[in-house]
């Protein structure tokens, strides 16, 4: 970001590094952990960068029939990660659509709506939000049409025992977030965004909030938006 | 193959405008190489950021394409626009409010490149903030 200092001496200081533009899903990509993904399915991650473990991941998206689920708890890189597969899909020819819920799944649309077809793949990012009657019929809207389905969830969608099989997803991946990921994310956004200044936070300190935090990446960042902004006044 | 750059400067090398005030500024193309343009476009734009959602909006825009005959992509582009009332610049806690030129290039083959230049409108002073003491109870 530019800093311009007027003539009157007015300045435009440079962004907060967590800032929203800087740590949203998009904004960074997501990282794997020492590539512990591989073919486990079972991995962890906080962090963002894409890399052979998105590849690994979409690998099995086809292998089980353009089908899954990428599992984890708030803030620990779901949203971020479904990001990063995104382009891997478009790379075979597959066209993604995004369907992001909120709170009781507010912005699900008509079924009609999604016009899905057999080279769609739906994104459904908090899947978990849809009562069981939406998560059946969007499952058997996906089947009807050949479509793909990836969902982020909080808890595994391959066990509802009480809905239809169409609705429920295998685990391709399980986000979790740790001190060492959420440490060099924040030197990463420090580096960038605001390398000229003299905000400092140890390892031990980042550690401390994360646990405070339960792990949750998005909460360690708006803590340490309001640590930098009081530590520039 | 090297991006092609995107230089921004303001008339006189001013930065600071009140509501009103006449912005001018010029922008070009540098590459070391031709290259094939779809089309440039230059806006003068605020938007917010902070800790939450951010919002945006354009108050000048103009694009320029190969079909304009007038347009010499190789020469420096000039842009004026009378500034609004509003929103001012604001360097807050929670959300700043930035203005700004942007011009974007999309070239017929390649990665789109994005320039931005801010500049300050109006003089809303900076926030402070301030941390509350430590509430200190006394012992009954």
């Amino acid at each position: 970001m530019s800093r311009a200092t007027s003539p009157a001496g007015l300045s435009i200081r440079p962004l907060n590094p967590f800032s929203s533009r800087y740590v949203r899903p998009g904004a960074i990509e997501y990282r794997f952990d020492d590539g512990s993904a591989g073919g486990s399915h079972e991995g962890r991650a906080g962090d963002r960068a894409g890399g052979p473990d998105a590849a690994s991941i979409v690998d099995s998206f086809y292998a089980a029939g353009r089908r899954g689920a990428v599992v984890g708890p708030h803030g620990s890189g779901k949203t971020t990660l479904l990001e990063s597969l995104a382009p891997a899909v478009a790379a075979r020819g597959d066209e993604v659509r995004l369907l992001t819920l909120r709170d009781a799944g507010a912005g699900f649309p008509r079924i009609a709506l999604l016009r899905l077809t057999r080279s769609t793949v739906l994104f459904v990012d908090g899947y978990e939000q849809l009562g069981w009657w939406r998560r059946l019929r969007l499952g058997r809207a996906v089947a009807r049409a050949g479509a793909g389905l990836l969902a982020t969830a909080h808890a595994p969608l391959s066990d509802i025992t009480l809905s239809h099989k169409s609705a429920r997803l295998p685990t391709l991946y399980t986000t979790a977030t740790s001190p060492a990921s959420a440490a060099r994310l924040v030197r990463r956004l420090l580096d960038e965004h605001a390398p000229a200044s003299a905000f400092a936070i140890d390892d031990e300190e980042i550690a401390r909030r994360l646990a405070a935090h339960g792990g949750d990446m998005r909460e360690l960042f708006f803590g340490l938006y309001d640590l930098y902004e009081s530590h520039r006044s | 193959m090297i991006a092609p750059g995107i230089t921004i400067l303001f008339e006189g090398g001013r930065r600071t405008f009140e509501p009103g005030d006449l912005l001018t500024a010029e922008y070009r193309i540098d590459s070391l190489v031709p290259i094939e343009i779809k089309a440039l476009e230059a806006s003068v734009m605020w938007y917010t950021a902070g800790k939450g959602d951010e919002d945006l909006a354009v108050h000048h825009f103009v694009r320029h394409t190969p079909d304009d005959s007038l347009l010499d992509f190789r020469r420096p582009q000039s842009l004026r626009t009378i500034l609004p009332i509003g929103p001012l610049s604001y360097d807050g806690a929670i959300v700043k409010v930035r203005w700004c030129v942007r011009v974007r290039l999309f070239p017929l083959r390649g990665r789109e490149s994005v320039s931005e230049e801010l500049f300050q409108l109006g003089r809303v002073p900076q926030a402070v903030v301030r941390t509350p003491p430590p509430v200190v109870l006394e012992d009954a």
